[in-house]
């Protein structure tokens, strides 16, 4: 056995100071991990509208290749080179959320995210963002879209959201929020300068439809199902806050039953239009022509309409037709 | 002293280290995408203790276990290599040992010979491999890769995580080196850090078993590997035939520096006996030698062998009576009896007696779960069942589209199921609790479960109810389930917005005849990676 050994002046002072030096960094270490969520609500804010030249019409345009659509309804609102302006951070928002192949229509189509992305990164972005709050597994529905390949190749970074309580979601103020006044949403949103929308147009059992304005729920962390019940008021409480200078409506495919999830062929319908505008009620009210239904029809349109995001009125509406 | 020698015991700590390291990858790799060069349970496919009591307890022939096979052609030719050169649970106890040198009692002296403890390991292996060939299958707690699976796997990689990711976060809160950060943070997330961090039922129990067996190296070296691992146990018998000894040339002192070295105590006597059964070539006799006549070699005329220990009589009929005694306390299960498995079991394991029989509790269903929702069994299902894997789906539902578990268990006890035969296998049935479900209990209208449910025609239907949603006025429509559709893979108890136990919850199969269904789709769906990648190339050899 080693003798007891004896503790020295000299061993104490050195052995203690050492000890709390290695304690002292811990400490430090854990506040540092702390420190971040202190941040003043002031600091962090969402990214407002972005003054731009585009037309205020909601474009329509129609034909057999999607990414031709698409830069066919961009070209009749100016061009994304009006929004976008060199150097500026792009989100551009589709749907990733669930774990179908394109022709499922759960999902944006890739190539329309691909042709958005090239546009904006051509109108001279700097950084061209693409991730989505997912319901299903988000490292499956990203590769099974096709949407994050698409979108890489395009110029985008392309990130995950790591669940409901991602670090990138922060707390943030809805000051016209009605049954919502703050919420956890993406701290993309309070970097960057332009939000492109680009949903899928497709059924959901509780609203009827899944469109532009629904599409921002993954932008929102927390747990969403809870907004189930008071769905269309918090909808339009979100999209109050949340600025959305263009949606480009995927209607290239429709899923037309069984939504949002989708699945069987059965349920999808070959519409090959992509609807696209500033005004996101309005898009959103034309899309809802595609299902034989009416902006009206639709309680989350009809709230953010009464909130004054946008018209619902189709005849108060200027569409454009565009066939490529 | 021979240089020689001495590189050989450094070889084996280079190789060591490295099989350790090709260990702790596989583990950190078992998750999606599973692109790994070499299949992710191959350590455990390696173990002829697993192999040998599963291929009894289950009475199939398993092919995934020619590893094992491998193992014991090896070991019957140049004797215990794997102990001391592979297996990551020897260099896990071996770098444990380093550090607890300083409070380990004195060396005993060999001459004393074994311990009296010394044949538990012997003792485990017949009792566990007699239960096996009554079908309790049980293996998996002692097995030593299993041990370490389970310690790596479910317990200290979700704290390396927890720890990893936490500091990046920091890192990135602080604004130090923002490029650099991000870059290091993209390339953790890529071969590190888990996509979320995990969180398993009962990880500490498996860290303070580790934690235990490490601490037994107080009283020796690799206490573990020298009496109780049942493993070491059976390649010890495997390892009397090799041929391949330790002989001691002439000049040798007798000075027992190699006995004192040896942390098998494998050297008894004078130093130039040697128990054939305990001895994992890991050369260290050879180095440390002054005299350099400590050496290998297939030498036939040598004789220079001692007696290797063994059970006496009595020990090995209180081993056998042990095994089957074992047999009716574990199978008299009153879980079973009372219906009490009220959980779900990962994707097709359907027959309950069965899935018991294949599995051997290694974890890797556990830890490669994309949801994070397989769980460890602790005595829900009674003591036969401890650590198998059930499916929680408050924290992680059975992704529709993943076929990991099946890739990557080693016994088959989960199948590996196709893309398409994934959809139509059925896990469970969900259920409705009216007192709880939002549109029953508060007239409000919700469908989450309804939205979320991955079934192409909806296992989960709305139906009007001709009253009115109590705040909106919009019409109330209420949730109702259909057994013949549904999958039980739990997304609805996921995404059910109650806080606490949801109002939607998966039980068992509600009726045998709704196991298997009809294709729902056609075989056309290969987008995901893991499937196109791995297919079921992912388990051949």
């Amino acid at each position: 056995m080693c003798p007891m050994r004896r503790i020295t002046r000299r061993s104490f002072l050195r052995k203690g100071s050492a000890l709390a030096g290695a304690g002292g960094a811990a400490v430090a270490l854990g506040l540092c991990t702390q420190c971040g969520k202190r941040t003043s609500e002031e600091e962090i804010r969402l990214k407002p509208l972005k003054e731009n030249d585009l037309s205020r019409d909601i474009v329509v345009a129609r034909g057999e290749d999607p990414a031709g659509i698409t830069k066919a309804a961009l070209a009749a609102l100016g061009g994304l080179g009006k929004l976008v302006s060199p150097g500026d951070i792009v989100v551009v928002k589709p749907n990733i959320s669930w774990d179908n192949l394109p022709k499922y229509a759960a999902t944006t189509n890739p190539d329309v995210v691909r042709t958005v992305v090239e546009l904006a990164v051509e109108a001279g972005a700097a950084e061209v963002h693409v991730f989505d709050h997912t319901l299903n597994e988000a490292r499956l529905t990203y590769k099974r879209s096709g949407i994050a390949e698409a979108a890489e190749q395009a110029g985008a970074r392309v990130s995950y959201v790591r669940g409901q309580n991602d670090p990138r979601f922060r707390e943030m103020a809805i000051p016209a929020g009605v049954v919502m006044t703050s919420w956890p949403i993406h701290g993309m949103l309070t970097r960057a300068d332009v939000l492109i929308n680009v949903p899928i147009a497709k059924d959901h059992s509780l609203t009827r439809l899944t469109l532009g304005i629904k599409n921002l729920m993954g932008l929102a962390g927390g747990e969403r199902g809870t907004w189930h019940p008071d769905i269309a008021q918090r909808l339009a409480d979100f999209s109050s806050a949340v600025k959305v200078d263009l949606t480009v409506m995927d209607a290239y495919r429709i899923l037309v039953d069984h939504g949002p999830t989708g699945g069987s062929l059965d349920d999808v319908r070959e519409t090959h239009t992509v609807i696209a505008g500033t005004d996101p009620v309005a898009v959103d009210s034309c899309t809802t022509t595609l299902f034989d239904m009416k902006g009206e029809d639709i309680g989350y349109i009809r709230a953010a309409h009464d909130r004054g995001l946008g018209e619902l009125d189709l005849a108060r509406i200027s569409v454009r037709e565009v066939t490529v | 002293m021979s240089r020689g020698k001495r590189r050989l015991r450094l070889v084996r700590r280079i190789v060591q280290v490295a099989f350790l390291a090709l260990f702790l990858y596989l583990i950190v790799r078992t998750a999606e995408p599973l692109d790994v060069p070499v299949p992710a349970n191959s350590f455990i496919r390696m173990s002829p203790f697993l192999a040998l009591t599963a291929m009894l307890s289950a009475r199939t022939l398993m092919v995934l276990f020619i590893p094992a096979l491998v193992v014991i052609v090896v070991t019957i030719v140049l004797g215990r290599v794997f102990c001391g050169w592979v297996c990551p649970f020897g260099t896990t106890l071996d770098i444990s040992d380093r550090f607890l040198h300083r409070w380990r009692r004195k060396q005993r002296n060999e001459r004393e010979g074994q311990p009296p403890y010394h044949t538990v390991k012997y003792a485990i292996l017949i009792a566990v491999t007699v239960a096996a060939a009554f079908g309790v299958q049980v293996a998996g707690w002692f097995d030593p890769i299993c041990i370490a699976t389970r310690t790596y796997g479910i317990a200290l990689y979700p704290y390396a995580n927890f720890v990893g990711e936490k500091t990046l976060h920091a890192a990135v809160r602080a604004d130090v080196l923002p490029g650099f950060v991000s870059w290091v943070q993209q390339v953790a997330y890529q071969y590190f850090l888990a996509f979320k961090q995990p969180v398993y039922r009962g990880h500490i129990l498996f860290l303070l078993i580790f934690l235990g067996i490490a601490l037994l190296g107080l009283i020796e070296r690799r206490f573990w590997c020298r009496h109780l691992c049942p493993l070491g146990a059976m390649l010890d018998l495997v390892a009397r035939i090799s041929p391949f000894r330790r002989y001691v040339r002439d000049g040798c002192t007798n000075c027992l520096r190699c006995q004192r070295e040896c942390k098998m105590g494998a050297i008894t006597g004078s130093g130039e006996e040697t128990r054939r059964g305990e001895c994992i070539e890991c050369f260290a006799c050879d180095a440390v030698c002054p005299e350099a006549v400590s050496t290998f070699s297939f030498r036939r005329d040598n004789i220079q062998r001692a007696r290797s220990a063994g059970l006496t009589r009595r020990g090995f009929v209180g081993a056998v009576v042990g095994g089957v005694a074992a047999v009716p306390i574990l199978k008299t299960n009153f879980a079973r009896a009372d219906g009490l498995l009220r959980f779900v079991r990962p994707p097709g394991a359907e027959d309950e007696s069965e899935f018991l029989a294949k599995c051997v509790r290694c974890g890797e269903c556990i830890k490669v779960c994309i949801t994070g929702g397989l769980q460890p069994v602790l005595l829900e299902a009674g003591l036969e069942a401890l650590w198998t894997p059930k499916l929680v789906p408050r924290v992680g539902y059975c992704e529709y589209k993943c076929t990991l578990c099946g890739m990557v268990c080693p016994t088959e006890a989960l199948p590996i199921l196709s893309l398409e035969e994934k959809q139509e296998t059925v896990l469970g049935t969900a259920f409705f609790d009216r007192n709880r479900c939002i549109p029953w209990a508060e007239n409000r209208n919700c469908a989450v479960c309804e939205e979320c449910c991955p079934t192409p025609t909806k296992s989960i239907v709305l139906r009007d109810t001709g009253l009115k949603d109590e705040v909106t006025g919009e019409p109330l429509r209420r949730p109702y389930v259909r057994p013949e559709v549904c999958i039980g893979c739990g997304l609805c108890e996921f995404k059910c917005p109650l806080p606490g136990r949801a109002a939607v919850m998966v039980g068992p199969v509600r009726s045998p005849e709704l196991r298997r269904r009809r294709r729902v789709r056609g075989g056309d769906d290969r987008g995901g990676g893991q499937q196109r990648r791995r297919g079921r190339a992912g388990r051949t050899l």
